[in-house]
């Protein structure tokens, strides 16, 4: 699907008009390459980065990550909606294929160790030790014992109410949403059956295939969840698990897209306004501090010390110096 | 004229002979779903146990097989190139997640079968060509259910916009053309004709002037045509024969509407789901259950409405009930299944594989969700019942039976093992169910 060939001169040529702009905290985007496409999702991983179009996955290795390389691609049977990757592991969530557990050897060679059907369109998937969860629009949270690899088993499902779109874990806590609006707080720890342990409705309609989930373990001391839907952050409070409280949605000048985070600091694309980077600090108050224009609007992003990943309408991925 | 009046008189027999358990003659039957019960009528079955016959239906239909005495008819639309493979599972709403067109040419067919051997009779073309509007990829060109009076059947391919009553001998004895016209996002049509003394009614909501119309049975003469302010629906009206009036219920995306036997709008009702209907209205003696549920809309409401009713009967905020509303439950709906009035409950199926069971009367909820399959794809066909059992039909072609009642209770499954979306018929101790590629008579005792 892609060839991967970094065009940095292209990429300058692009954005010969972008626009970087950095607000109080001495941070600024500039453009260094860029990467051919079609891509629709990107996660990095270390060295790696890997990104999707339709049923395929593709492994770049971005040791040098202006000039990525491509490693090795895999394709599915059906489209790929959601992706997480754990070292050299992928995970991904295959539409009506289910759920997927693939490794990308280190010569790129790619091999699916596993793979589980869920009953309906495995949407995304996360994974906690050795289980994994995965939404799905029928049954909802399936949750996936993985402790062997080869042969992943679906232990139980937890229905939500709307359609589940994308799930997030962090430590024994997963955190899910919903269309339109739902959004539930699990604790991994206490299952059989598993149950949410606190949920709420959301500010924010989730009426996109692309809400996304995102977790800071500590912004100003406090556990937050952010999803990514109709165009906004959504903000819930989950420091007390049985307890998540709502904070204000954090609307971006654009249409925010989807996020990646970097501490507490939420690298968004978002739309036709580019990139925001937006300070989650105090969760209360987010603010912006940079921006950069991208020459098409930004619908995908990823983020690493030193780089910035932006997947752009065109299907091109932008590549930022940070 | 005596060959007539003979004539005239076998098919006066003929049809005095035929008692409501011979007949299926509509989608859903004559009672939503419920048949008569009979000790004859099957439990379980396979591919091979208790079939009486099954035969290969060329083309893709969603369409419900009615019976009628000895003819089983059922509608095709056939392909002369190859159609993507229909998907399980909940579609996504977004525009390119399932909006197809196709552009081989398409046949349009009526199959008359009979219905001991499961011979075709007859079968009859009431076009070809290329299908002039795109339908979801779930969907299919002859989605539409027919119905019949057992003396013609009556047939309405919205995708060609086409109405028309053919005789039992298979002769087409007047068609109309109402138009094709596009649903709102593309994904074709489904609403099924309604016959109810000697007017067939049809429902069409689209994006172009959607319409509620009314033709003489007999002549095929429009009687009359109101436009409707809907934009896309897949929900096949009902006939409400009630302690005040019988009328004409249909549901819609933004309006419940019932209109009286000339076209005339009764009473309205908001609240439904924000995406198109797809469930029958449910007819219960002195109620009617209304119901839509996309599930990831925010409303997804089962309405219990009584008799009686004119101009705007909505709810006002946080009520749950009023003059004319018996009971609501906001988040009850399901998306493509029917309600079930069965006994003195209401069942719900969603299509993700759970039943619900609620007081028909009160709505007062009897039992939760229940999953009734961890490995079910999906639900599309709308539940029957008969002899104290509900049956559900996956869209894996499998059909879980269940104790009807307040206690929730799966007692087997019967495996097909192929898609099933069209809801079975019931009639003469035989289930007529329609999988993707063929039709079976399930009798008890049978064996192929």
């Amino acid at each position: 699907m892609i060839e991967a060939v970094t065009r940095v001169a292209l990429a300058l040529a692009a954005c010969a008009a972008c626009v970087a702009l950095t607000i109080g905290q001495g941070l600024t985007l500039s453009p260094v390459g860029a990467i051919a496409g079609p891509i629709e999702m990107i996660r990095v991983q270390g060295q790696r980065a890997y990104v999707t179009n339709g049923a395929t996955i593709t492994a770049l290795d971005i040791t040098t990550p202006a000039t990525p390389k491509p490693l090795g691609t895999y394709t599915f049977p059906e489209r790929l909606w959601g992706l997480r990757a754990s070292g050299a592991t992928v995970f991904v969530a295959a539409d009506r294929f289910g759920v997927g557990i693939l490794e990308f050897a280190p010569n790129g060679t790619a091999t699916l160790r596993g793979s589980v059907k869920t009953p309906g369109q495995a949407k995304s998937v996360s994974v906690s030790g050795t289980t994994a969860l995965a939404t799905d629009f029928v049954s909802g949270l399936d949750v996936i014992d993985i402790a062997n690899a080869s042969k992943p088993v679906v232990t139980e499902s937890v229905f939500l109410d709307g359609l589940a779109t994308d799930v997030v874990t962090s430590g024994s806590y997963a955190y899910a949403a919903d269309r339109p609006t739902g959004f539930y707080v699990f604790d991994l720890s206490k299952r059989m059956p598993l149950e949410p342990i606190g949920s709420l409705q959301s500010a924010v309609p989730n009426n996109t295939q692309r809400a996304q989930l995102e977790v800071i373990d500590n912004a100003g001391g406090r556990r937050i969840v952010v999803l990514v839907a109709g165009g906004l952050l959504q903000l819930f409070d989950v420091s007390t698990p049985r307890a998540p409280t709502k904070l204000p949605p954090f609307k971006t000048p654009g249409n925010a897209q989807r996020i990646a985070l970097d501490g507490s600091l939420a690298f968004v694309a978002d739309g036709p306004e580019g990139v925001q980077v937006v300070d989650l600090a105090n969760p209360s108050a987010p603010r912006i501090v940079a921006r950069f224009k991208t020459s098409a609007p930004a619908r995908e992003v990823a983020v690493t010390d030193s780089v910035v990943f932006v997947g752009l309408a065109t299907g091109e991925v932008a590549i930022l110096r940070r | 004229m005596r060959a007539l009046v003979g004539s005239s008189i076998v098919l006066a027999l003929t049809l005095a002979n035929v008692v409501a358990s011979d007949r299926w003659p509509q989608f859903r039957g004559l009672q939503a779903g419920v048949a008569d019960d009979d000790p004859a009528l099957p439990e379980t079955w396979s591919e091979t146990e208790n079939v009486a016959w099954k035969v290969a239906i060329p083309g893709q239909s969603w369409s419900s097989p009615v019976v009628w005495g000895d003819h089983v008819f059922v509608t095709s639309a056939i392909s002369s190139g190859t159609e993507p493979t229909p998907e399980k599972g909940i579609a996504d709403p977004t525009p390119e997640a399932g909006r197809m067109r196709s552009a081989a040419a398409h046949r349009w067919v009526v199959f008359d079968v009979d219905f001991k051997t499961g011979a075709t009779r007859w079968q009859r073309e009431l076009r070809a060509g290329p299908p002039p509007i795109n339908r979801h990829v779930r969907n299919s060109y002859a989605s539409e259910t027919p119905v019949t009076d057992g003396e013609r059947v009556y047939v309405y391919f919205g995708s060609i916009g086409i109405v028309a009553a053919i005789d039992f001998s298979g002769t087409v004895v007047w068609t109309r053309d109402v138009g094709a016209l596009e649903s709102g996002q593309g994904w074709g049509m489904a609403a099924s004709p309604l016959l109810y003394k000697g007017r067939l009614v049809i429902v069409n909501d689209n994006r172009m002037q959607s319409f509620i119309a009314a033709f003489d049975a007999t002549s095929g003469e429009p009687l009359w045509r109101n436009p409707r302010e809907e934009f896309e629906g897949w929900s096949t009206p009902v006939i409400w024969e009630n302690s005040t009036r019988a009328e004409i219920v249909t549901a819609g995306q933004r309006r419940v509407r019932s209109y009286d036997l000339d076209g005339k709008l009764l009473w309205e009702l908001s609240g439904m789901s924000d995406f198109g209907s797809i469930p029958t209205p449910v007819v219960r003696q002195d109620l009617v259950y209304v119901s839509s549920g996309y599930p990831g809309s925010a409303r997804r409401p089962v309405f219990a409405i009584r008799p009686g009713g004119s101009g705007d009967i909505s709810l006002k905020q946080d009520e749950i009930s009023n003059q004319h509303i018996a009971w609501f439950q906001p988040l009850l709906g399901s998306y493509q299944t029917s309600g079930l009035a069965y006994g003195d409950y209401y069942y719900t199926l969603l299509d993700r594989g759970f039943l619900l069971c609620h007081d028909a009367k009160t709505g007062k909820q009897i039992y939760g969700r229940q999953r009734v399959s961890p490995e079910a794809s999906g639900f599309a066909a709308s539940p029957w019942a008969y002899n104290g059992k509900i049956f559900l039909a996956s869209e894996d072609g499998d059909t879980y039976v269940l104790q009807a009642g307040s206690q929730y209770k799966l007692l087997g499954k019967n495996s097909l093992n192929e898609m099933i979306m069209a809801t079975p018929a019931v009639a003469q101790g035989s289930l007529i169910v329609r999988t993707q590629s063929k039709l079976y008579r399930i009798a008890r005792g049978s064996k192929r």
